[in-house]
């Protein structure tokens, strides 16, 4: 199957690739969706090429916008991109198994011995403070690629606010971009038209 | 048993269908669970948090799997993080071809704004952890020294050096805060 085949110069990844650097991420990745970022452009598109950053940003923004877990949802998207529905289920399946098995585990030591939780806490929020820096490293990366312009730097400072102060739903958050795109959109296409018409 | 099962099939289903924006968005729908159910007690809660963010993996996944194991064994992991991505996997499925294969404008217009807006939701999502790691808000300004010296260093390591591993940072933190916890002890 030739999906990516829109980028020559990149590499298509077979279906036991493909599920063996999902069960890879899900062994070496920590934290929640933005720290996530990090891990995966890393893995995808720097070190195997198997994405351009375009279309990686793309497949983020589908996963956030999706409902569920962002990684989760990439995993689900590249499967689905490069093997169809089986390379979905089967990428998502193989992010899965290690944190199952490192969970399982722990689970069964805390029911027989007895975890020192103070400890577990102090190493906890250390974590965080390390997942707090990978996540703005990611953040910095993303705003860089995707705020192109003033509209869209406006638009993600309007939502940004919305989301802290206001608290109002990330759903909300999501019809208002595409409300946004669609008549920003179509306004910077005419733009684009008459400028190319004049010329 | 079973009935268990099926609850946490469809609670976790429930879930995966109403949370957006990963992982911290699940912990709400958690304590919700607390209320509801005697399977666990909201300080069991915080602490199955902890221990989802310091095993690898999301940390979302991790929860589900950690409450399903808890309350119904191995059986009752598979059944809540299968539940838990289930909604998503069907959501994609369905979108894929308008949002992939589509060839039209109209597509590349919405992803004009909506990156954008993604922008913002990852950088709130960072926000929130970061107020409750770094700094105290209330009810008196106060900013974690620990956290915030470590925070700082590692953000001048991923944003000068960037070869090295993310989660090599990750277990050097781990470290750090062991060592610090026997210190301060």
């Amino acid at each position: 199957m030739n999906k990516l085949s829109e980028n020559t110069n990149m590499h298509n990844p077979s279906l036991k690739e493909v599920c063996f650097v999902f069960f890879y991420l899900g062994l070496t990745t920590f934290g929640g969706a933005s720290s996530m970022l990090l891990f995966l452009s890393r893995e995808l598109v720097e070190k195997r090429r198997w994405l351009t950053e375009d279309e990686f940003y793309k497949q983020i923004s589908v996963s956030q916008c999706s409902p569920g877990i962002i990684m989760v949802n990439t995993a689900t998207i590249f499967g689905m991109q490069t093997h169809g529905v089986i390379g979905a289920i089967l990428a998502t399946l193989s992010l899965l198994i290690a944190p199952f098995i490192f969970i399982a585990i722990l689970t069964t030591i805390i029911n027989k011995a007895v975890i020192d939780f103070a400890l577990l806490n102090s190493i906890y929020r250390a974590i965080r403070a390390g997942l707090c820096a990978i996540s703005l490293k990611a953040v910095y990366n993303l705003a860089k690629k995707n705020i192109v312009d003033i509209p869209t730097l406006i638009v993600s400072l309007v939502a940004f606010i919305a989301l802290i102060y206001f608290k109002l739903p990330a759903v909300l958050i999501i019809i208002f971009g595409i409300v946004f795109s669609l008549i920003f959109g179509s306004f910077k296409e005419k733009h684009k038209n008459q400028g190319q018409n004049n010329a | 048993m079973l009935k268990t099962l099926l609850l946490l099939a469809y609670e976790f289903f429930i879930i995966g269908a109403f949370s957006f924006g990963g992982g911290m968005a699940t912990i709400p729908f958690l304590f919700n669970l607390c209320d509801k159910y005697d399977w666990f007690t909201p300080s069991e809660l915080v602490d199955m948090i902890a221990l989802s963010e310091i095993t690898p993996g999301p940390i979302g996944v991790n929860m589900a799997t950690y409450v399903g194991i808890k309350t119904a064994g191995i059986i009752g992991g598979i059944v809540s993080v299968l539940s838990l991505i289930a909604p998503a996997i069907i959501f994609i499925l369905i979108t894929y071809k308008f949002l992939f294969k589509n060839k039209s404008k109209i597509t590349d217009r919405i992803f004009y704004g909506l990156k954008a807006v993604v922008v913002a939701m990852f950088a709130s999502g960072l926000w929130s952890v970061a107020k409750q790691t770094l700094f105290v808000l209330t009810p008196n300004f106060k900013i974690n020294v620990f956290e915030s010296v470590l925070f700082l260093i590692m953000c001048a390591v991923t944003f000068l050096y960037k070869k090295i591993h993310p989660t090599l940072l990750i277990f050097i933190s781990g470290v750090c805060g062991a060592i610090m916890h026997f210190i301060t002890r």
